[in-house]
């Protein structure tokens, strides 16, 4: 083994590649690059699909190689996995790495890779995905600031929205309670509204909220995904990821298309939520939320992180207190407009419009289903509450309900309903008053 | 000597009678039953024997055969006794007959006394139906028996009593002339108020409609659901109110008419329901625990005894906790449901059962229970409580019409609020809906209408059948799901005594879907 890797191609060189030691690729790597810069993009998202290949040891084998094109050169030809394996082990402890399957089959790995690269390539071509490299110009800028950013990224949708020039992330539990669900919805509209571009995990809960939200205002909107794009997860949320899409945001993910969801790789995409952000908001955390995890990645990726603080006895806030307490870089939400301010964009602050355009959408479904829409945006969320507040037959209540339903204004869970759709970004502030100064200008 | 009594055994819901045919011969002293008797009905030598002597008769130290009639036929059952010691006491000569032709149905005690046994009144009918015009049975059983028309009706309390009434023929002093039924009379006491039990704590009694506080919506699908006969299903945390809900259903249906009354009697004879002593006009509500078997629900078992799905027949069979019930016993409503009877076969003996109930069911949002409540988070993983709810599912599913969420009522509505509609309100819309619905062609409730009969009891117009199509794609809904809103508009508009169905009906019917898309929506939005 160590003969073959010794007659290898510049054994010497690994010792002089002084890069840097975050394990980002090298930075005078492109220069020496083919001048068919989308074979060498296409050899990097080959090269992404191989298990156990992660930034670290592909920046290495880059270095050892010159380019990505070589590395899978060499693979296919006679030797090349031995070859592989040795640059691999000798690249490992020369810095310190192990990879984690050893070796050698990570030399099998990209042998393998080398050899479906066309299939690999048509796959990603039928499911319209876009392959951004750390070294195109595309790669969102606040990525390649983070430690380790993903050399590969795959993109559904634009990825000039990676890019927008404010983005903040909203994440939270799943098991998002209606008020956490109704801050997210807020502050997502809010913070489109002044411009940023709003990113998330498209997680249901507070994730899904944030998304939804952002889209309704016409925002941009990019959600990071923990598997491939073709095992969308959760599958609730494959309408989201349409709307997103279609919406001139995007879905990205490091990993391959095919790549299932598992444990491991959603706390793994969680350093690119905060990484695609230049602040981290937290919404709702229960104790040991996933969300927390995307806090954590902000401080240490050095961005503000902002917690939304909860009463101190209620369990969905729990997490939020516990890692404000354990972490004074941390920032507190006092308010969205405050947010707003504090996070640099109040010069920005536009007249939303929002509770003019909902007032527009509750226009054509009846009056009945109107004073309905208007009710459940006061926050009555029971059929007995709606009762009682119109006075009238439960018949009418339900019907109305469904009108209200069918137009994807309301929803409901487990007996209580809110304002969704369109409605969903309306004030509650002025559908209160709303009567009331009608009922002035008549009098 | 050969001595021939009559009597009757019970079959599925059916009597078939039984020639006992006692030989007393002279040999080694014993006693002998073939024909095809079970365990129940071989003890029946025990009885007799003790029977006989502590009321003063010898147990004739012969031979002693006794042969059922027809051979073939399983005989199960305690209801041979009496015609049993009858034949020895005749073969043994202990007894002369006297005249006429009757038939004897009861059970012995080794005291002596004739008990009643189950099935009282379908036996008795059987044995008009063979020519029989005297039926002596138990003396608590005369007023069951006398359901029959046309016949004379003895009730005996003792071995002793029966003997007289054999010597005696029809001159003895214990012969009861039953008065006629005329069923039509006894719709006429018609349904008194529904008994209102406040403590509802006794699991008999039938809370009153107007203890349910705040649920308006869960109220109003109830009203819908007895007025149309739909299948309902009530979705909500503990402590909702879902069993109470249920619980007022007997409350709230109008009596059974002649015929499906007598229907419900004769099961309620068979399975030995309590003693029967008229006609039972109230609609039956059964509400077996989940933990019941196969057998119990659907019936069978060793006797042919119907079970539950049949014991609910004219009425409401009501799974409170529907996900928790046995895969098996859930599955074995597909057919009852779709024909509204069950066929069940046993080592050569084969029966239909009646099964036409209507269905309400009860269960928790997720599995621990606590979802959408706001005083106690629900303990489930992410999207688990979408998954439970869809756990209800393929024949169940079409047959739930209606599927209603119940939060839980706020403290301040129990105490407070404008008083409740009661029972007594509600019933008679129950009722003359329903009146409505089986007037109209083809005569049935509109939760058994499908395809032309269902489109054609609904005369919609274009504008509404477009809105029809429409709210359907809320549920993604298939056909079926279509047909649901139409059955429940339908219904929906008997209530009102409207003659079409217009499109605030169809609305507030596509309201009470199936939740599971609602919660994914939910997710979305």
């Amino acid at each position: 083994m160590l003969g073959i890797g010794a007659s290898g191609p510049l054994p010497a060189a690994i010792g002089r590649e002084g890069g840097p030691s975050d394990g980002r690729a090298g930075e005078d790597w492109p220069a020496r690059t083919t001048d068919d810069r989308s074979a060498e993009r296409d050899a990097w998202a080959v090269l992404a699909a191989v298990d156990g290949l992660g930034p670290v040891g592909f920046g290495l084998l880059l270095r050892r190689y010159g380019s990505g094109v070589a590395i899978l050169e060499d693979a296919s030809r006679p030797g090349g996995v031995d070859r592989l394996a040795s640059a691999s082990e000798a690249v490992a402890v020369g810095e310190h790495w192990r990879p984690h399957d050893g070796a050698r089959a990570l030399g099998v790995g990209i042998a393998a890779a080398a050899e479906r690269a066309g299939r690999t390539l048509q796959r990603l071509r039928d499911l319209g995905l876009i392959v951004v490299t750390s070294a195109d110009d595309e790669y969102p800028a606040r990525l390649a600031a983070i430690e380790m950013p993903p050399y590969v990224l795959f993109v559904l949708g634009d990825p000039v929205a990676l890019g927008e020039r404010h983005a903040v992330a909203i994440v939270g539990t799943r098991r998002a309670t209606e008020r956490g669900r109704a801050t997210a919805v807020r502050m997502a509209r809010d913070l489109a509204g002044v411009g940023a571009s709003i990113v998330s995990g498209l997680a249901v809960g507070i994730d899904g909220a944030a998304h939804a939200a952002a889209v309704r205002a016409g925002g941009i909107t990019v959600a990071v995904i923990g598997s491939g794009h073709a095992n969308l997860h959760p599958r609730a949320h494959a309408r989201l990821a349409d709307a997103i899409v279609a919406s001139g945001g995007a879905l990205v993910s490091e990993l391959a298309p095919d790549t299932p969801p598992s444990r491991g790789t959603f706390p793994r995409r969680n350093r690119l939520i905060s990484g695609l952000a230049d602040a981290t908001v937290v919404v709702e955390a229960p104790a040991r939320s996933g969300a927390l995890i995307t806090a954590s990645w902000a401080l240490d990726q050095g961005r503000p992180c902002f917690l939304v603080p909860g009463a101190i006895d209620d369990p969905a806030s729990a997490g939020c207190l516990a890692f404000l307490r354990e972490f004074p870089d941390t920032r507190i939400v006092a308010g969205i407009p405050q947010l707003i301010d504090d996070l640099g964009l109040a010069d920005h602050l536009v007249e939303p419009g929002v509770a003019s355009a909902a007032a527009a959408t509750l226009a054509d479904v009846g009056p009945a289903a109107a004073r309905l829409g208007r009710e459940l945006v006061i926050g009555r969320a029971t059929v007995d509450e709606l009762v009682a507040v119109t006075g009238w037959p439960v018949a009418s209540v339900l019907a109305a309900l469904t009108v209200l339903e069918a137009r994807g204004l309301a929803v409901g869970v487990h007996g209580r309903y809110r304002p969704a759709g369109g409605l969903m970004l309306a004030d509650p502030r002025a559908m209160r008053q709303r009567p009331k100064r009608r009922r002035a200008g008549a009098a | 000597m050969l001595a021939i009594v009559s009597s009757a055994t019970l079959h599925g819901l059916d009597g078939r009678l039984i020639r006992v045919e006692v030989d007393v011969a002279p040999g080694l002293p014993g006693f002998t039953i073939v024909g095809l008797a079970d365990t129940a009905l071989q003890e029946a030598r025990e009885r007799v024997r003790g029977a006989l002597r502590n009321a003063g008769y010898v147990h004739p130290p012969r031979r002693i055969t006794v042969n059922l009639a027809p051979a073939d036929l399983r005989k199960t059952g305690a209801s041979l006794d009496l015609a049993i010691a009858i034949g020895i006491l005749l073969g043994s000569e202990q007894v002369r007959p006297g005249p006429g032709r009757f038939a004897l149905v009861g059970e012995l005690s080794l005291g002596a006394e004739v008990r009643p046994v189950p099935g009282i009144l379908p036996m008795v009918a059987a044995l008009v139906r063979r020519g029989f015009r005297r039926v002596v049975v138990a003396a608590s059983a005369v007023d069951e028996a006398r359901l029959v028309d046309g016949v004379e009706v003895i009730g005996v309390e003792t071995l002793a009593e029966a003997v007289d009434t054999v010597r005696a023929g029809r001159r003895g002093r214990l012969v009861v002339r039953p008065p006629r039924v005329v069923f039509g009379e006894a719709a006429a006491v018609a349904w008194d108020a529904p008994a209102v039990v406040p403590d509802i704590r006794d699991g008999r009694a039938t809370p009153d409609l107007g203890e349910v506080r705040g649920q308006n919506e869960a109220r109003r699908a109830l009203e819908v659901a007895l007025a149309g006969g739909h299948g309902l299903l009530l979705i909500g945390p503990p402590g909702s109110g879902k069993t109470l809900l249920a619980r007022t259903i007997p409350g709230l249906l109008p009596p059974l008419d002649d015929e499906a009354a007598l229907a419900t009697t004769v099961i309620a004879s068979a399975a030995g329901e309590g003693p029967i002593t008229g006609l039972r006009r109230r609609p039956p509500f059964r509400n077996p625990h989940h933990t019941v078997s196969y057998a119990a629900m659907v019936g069978g078992g060793p006797h042919l005894s119907p079970g539950e799905i049949t014991m609910a027949d004219n009425g409401v069979l009501f799974l409170d906790e529907l996900p928790e019930f046995g895969r098996d016993v859930l599955e074995s409503l597909r057919q009852p449901l779709e024909e509204g009877r069950v066929a069940i076969a046993r080592a050569g003996r084969a029966t239909v059962f009646p099964a036409r109930f209507q269905l309400v069911a009860a269960m928790n949002p997720c599995p621990c229970g606590f979802a959408g409540t706001s005083d106690r988070p629900c303990s489930c993983p992410v999207l688990v409580p979408a998954r439970y709810q869809r756990r209800v599912s393929g024949p169940l599913r079409d047959r739930i019409d209606l599927w209603v969420a119940m939060p839980r009522v706020a403290a301040l509505a129990i105490v407070g609020g404008p008083e409740p509609e009661t029972s007594a309100a509600v019933a008679p819309r129950i009722a003359a809906a329903r009146e409505i619905a089986t007037q109209r062609p083809p005569g049935r409730l509109n939760g058994r209408l499908t395809g032309r009969s269902l489109r054609a009891a609904c005369r919609l117009s274009p504008g509404v059948q477009r809105r029809v199509v429409q709210l359907a794609e809320l549920e993604r809904a298939s056909g079926r799901g279509t047909e649901r809103i139409l059955r429940v508009a339908r219904t929906i508009a008997d209530l009102g005594g409207e003659v079409d169905v217009r499109e605030a009906h169809v609305e507030e019917a596509a309201w009470y879907r199936p939740p599971d898309l609602r919660l994914l929506a939910a997710e979305v939005g």
